[in-house]
């Protein structure tokens, strides 16, 4: 796959605000990209800079290869879906689907077959003569979602593009973006503060604390590698444990060595490690801490076990899988010992 | 339900005793014959509104028409791009421009418009000064005509035209403009088919706050006008102050009373249409979901 869109060195000032700081990335053709981050990190306003909306004060914007940096946003190959979806109210859900290919010229027989398309491809045919205050929260993001796509950019920005809906309506809406962005093969970048919804959908995720770039990887290396305690915090469910590294070993005070991987350099560092990767046991058979269960909450299917270790601040987070042979038996101050493969661990510096 | 009929009774009171009341006062005179010293004469008759009918008064109503009607699409005009430029700025900045509008109502009607006698007449600011720079041999004509009438009256509601349309443009907000660009509408484009249709209630409103104004206005067509083109205001104050015909001026104003009263229906069914459109509300409906 080749390099379709190019963010160089991008930085983007609001008076003494650095909304976004010097951040490059690379979208790549018919990539699902995800940009991650708490809010107000600048996931906004990089999608503004891609669309045009704001000039960025350092840096510039390639697409295919040509710099559009000074491009006005009206002759960008790019659709931004907006946040709000600001679908024009007076406007019908057809009437707002033509109105991108009113402005291309696209007229008569062709205009609607095309319309139609786009509207089927949602879903939303039904619900064509509909203005937009006679249509659910749902059916209007696939209206704003239709009027993006029938324009076939190159690049296709989503700006939380399911934050309005439902929990039960994302899911749903989660699955049909996904088929959508591999029929249609256009790039879809996806602004989303929700980590599980970027886990799910993206090829690749770009994650963003305080208008910077903290790490770009695929969902398996974010979820695997997380490079720096925000990472780690911020995907998923994350145990740490505070300690040094000395000739290559973890140590926690109190507690002693720890397994984890291999070269890191010596001094202080946090250990991290996700809860569904301790393993938890009624005997002790060479593991590493002892512990006593603190809590069990069954969720559906799993269950979460809070272990209390000595020396440690905070209990360690163990998720036990269905079948697990201690899953049931589980029970308040209950002594334990836990263990992981070393690999599984993660040794953070910052 | 009991409860808003409480809190709408001070208001409605207020309405009833202002002005049905007057409305239906005037509409019983209206109906009745004038005496021969003023006064009326308890005869029922239509003849008010036959003579209102007949050609003198017509061509002054319709004199009126136009003028009032001209005022309105100057201060539509001139206000608009105001209100748009004004609606663009900082928040802070907003409140600031507002007031500044605003300010000629501190002073009084009269002295404003005197005002525009002195800059207008022959030997006012505007001729002078057009005369010493060599522009013009002998004075415009800028005082006493229509012109200076539907300046007069573009003057003093152009703030009100403003005010009208700053708070149906800053409702709008940014996102609509950007989404028309985002799908390649020009600058004029993103005007005329989002900002524009999407304004429409201020403009009704605005548009029916100058010409309902203007058309009863008598101050202005006399002092600006200089009498030569009295409008309706003027003929309903002359028929009850100086002709003493009151049946015939409580027609002629319960004929105002109601084309005012006709235009405020238009524009408020047509706000009331716009603002199912502006706001977000949702028909509830069962959700489909996609098999
Ligand atoms: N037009 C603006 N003027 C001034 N500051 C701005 C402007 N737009 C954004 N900011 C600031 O820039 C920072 C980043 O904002 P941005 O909207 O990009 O965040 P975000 O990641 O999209 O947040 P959220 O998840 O809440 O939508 C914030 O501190 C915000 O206050
Ligand atoms: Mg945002």
């Amino acid at each position: 796959m080749s390099v379709l869109l190019q963010i160089e060195n991008v930085t983007k000032r609001f008076g003494p605000i650095t909304a976004v700081d010097h951040i490059s990335l690379e979208v790549k053709d018919g990539e699902f990209f995800a940009i991650l981050g708490p809010s107000g990190c600048g996931k906004t306003t990089l999608l503004r800079v891609i669309a045009g909306f704001e000039p960025p004060d350092e840096g510039r914007v390639r697409l295919a290869g040509g710099d559009i940096t000074e491009l006005k946003a009206n002759r960008r190959p790019v659709n931004l879906m907006f946040q709000s979806y600001a679908l024009f109210p007076h406007m019908t859900a057809f009437g707002n689907v033509a109105y991108g290919l009113e402005m291309e010229g696209v007229q008569g027989a062709e205009l609607k077959k095309r319309v139609d398309q786009a509207l089927a491809m949602v879903r939303m045919s039904e619900f064509a003569a509909r203005k937009p205050n006679q249509l659910s929260g749902g059916q209007r993001q696939r209206v704003a979602l239709a009027r993006a796509l029938v324009k076939r950019p190159k690049v296709l920005l989503l700006d939380e593009p399911l934050g309005a809906l439902d929990r039960k309506l994302r899911e749903q809406m989660q699955i049909e973006l996904k088929r959508l962005q591999q029929d249609t093969g256009i790039a879809f970048v996806v602004v989303t503060h929700d980590q599980e919804e970027a886990l799910t959908l993206a090829d690749r995720i770009a994650l963003l604390d305080r208008g910077r770039i903290v790490q770009q990887a695929t969902p398996r290396e974010l979820y695997d590698k997380p490079v720096n305690r925000f990472a780690a915090d911020f995907i998923g469910l994350m145990n740490f444990i505070e300690g040094t590294v000395a000739r290559s070993t973890f140590q926690a005070p109190g507690i002693g060595r720890l397994p984890a991987p291999n070269g890191i350099a010596d001094g202080p560092a946090a250990l991290a490690i996700r809860p569904e990767r301790v393993q938890v046991r009624d005997a002790a058979d060479g593991a590493a801490i002892q512990g006593q269960v603190e809590g069990a909450a069954f969720l559906g299917q799993d269950v979460i076990a809070h272990v209390a270790v000595a020396n440690l601040p905070r209990p360690i987070v163990a998720r036990l899988a269905a079948g697990h042979p201690l899953s049931e038996k589980l029970t308040r101050g209950q002594q334990v010992w836990l263990n992981w493969q070393a690999d599984q661990a993660v040794i953070l510096k910052d | 339900m009991a409860r808003r009929t409480i809190l709408m009774a001070p208001g409605l009171g207020y309405l009833a005793l202002l002005l049905i009341v007057p409305c239906l006062i005037i509409f019983a005179y209206s109906l009745f014959e004038r005496g021969t010293y003023g006064g009326i004469v308890y005869d029922p008759t239509l003849e008010n509104y036959q003579r209102a009918a007949s050609s003198l008064f017509a061509r002054i109503f319709l004199d009126s028409v136009r003028i009032a009607a001209t005022a309105t699409i100057v201060a539509l005009l001139v206000g608009y791009p105001a209100a748009y430029a004004i609606a663009q700025q900082p928040r802070n900045r907003q409140m600031a421009l507002l007031v500044l509008v605003m300010l000629p109502f501190w002073s009084n009607y009269l002295i404003r418009t005197y005002a525009w006698i002195v800059l207008l007449n022959n030997q006012g600011l505007i001729n002078r000064t057009l005369q010493g720079a060599g522009v013009i041999e002998q004075p415009l004509p800028l005082l006493y005509n229509e012109f200076a009438i539907v300046l007069g009256l573009v003057y003093n509601y152009v703030p009100f035209v403003i005010l009208a349309l700053y708070s149906s443009i800053s409702r709008l907000g940014p996102e609509l403009r950007e989404a028309s660009f985002d799908l390649g509408g020009s600058a004029w484009t993103t005007f005329r088919r989002v900002t524009l249709p999407l304004t429409v209630p201020g403009i009704a409103a605005g548009a029916v706050f100058v010409f309902v104004l203007s058309i009863g206005n008598f101050v202005t067509p006399d002092l600006l006008g200089g009498g030569q083109r009295p409008m309706l205001g003027n003929l309903i104050y002359s028929q009850y102050l100086s002709a003493r015909d009151w049946p015939m001026g409580s027609a002629l104003g319960f004929i105002l009373v109601v084309i005012m009263l006709a235009l405020l229906f238009g524009q408020a069914i047509l706000s009331a249409r716009a603002s199912g459109e502006g706001e977000a509300r949702i028909v509830p409906q069962p959700a489909r979901v996609a098999a």
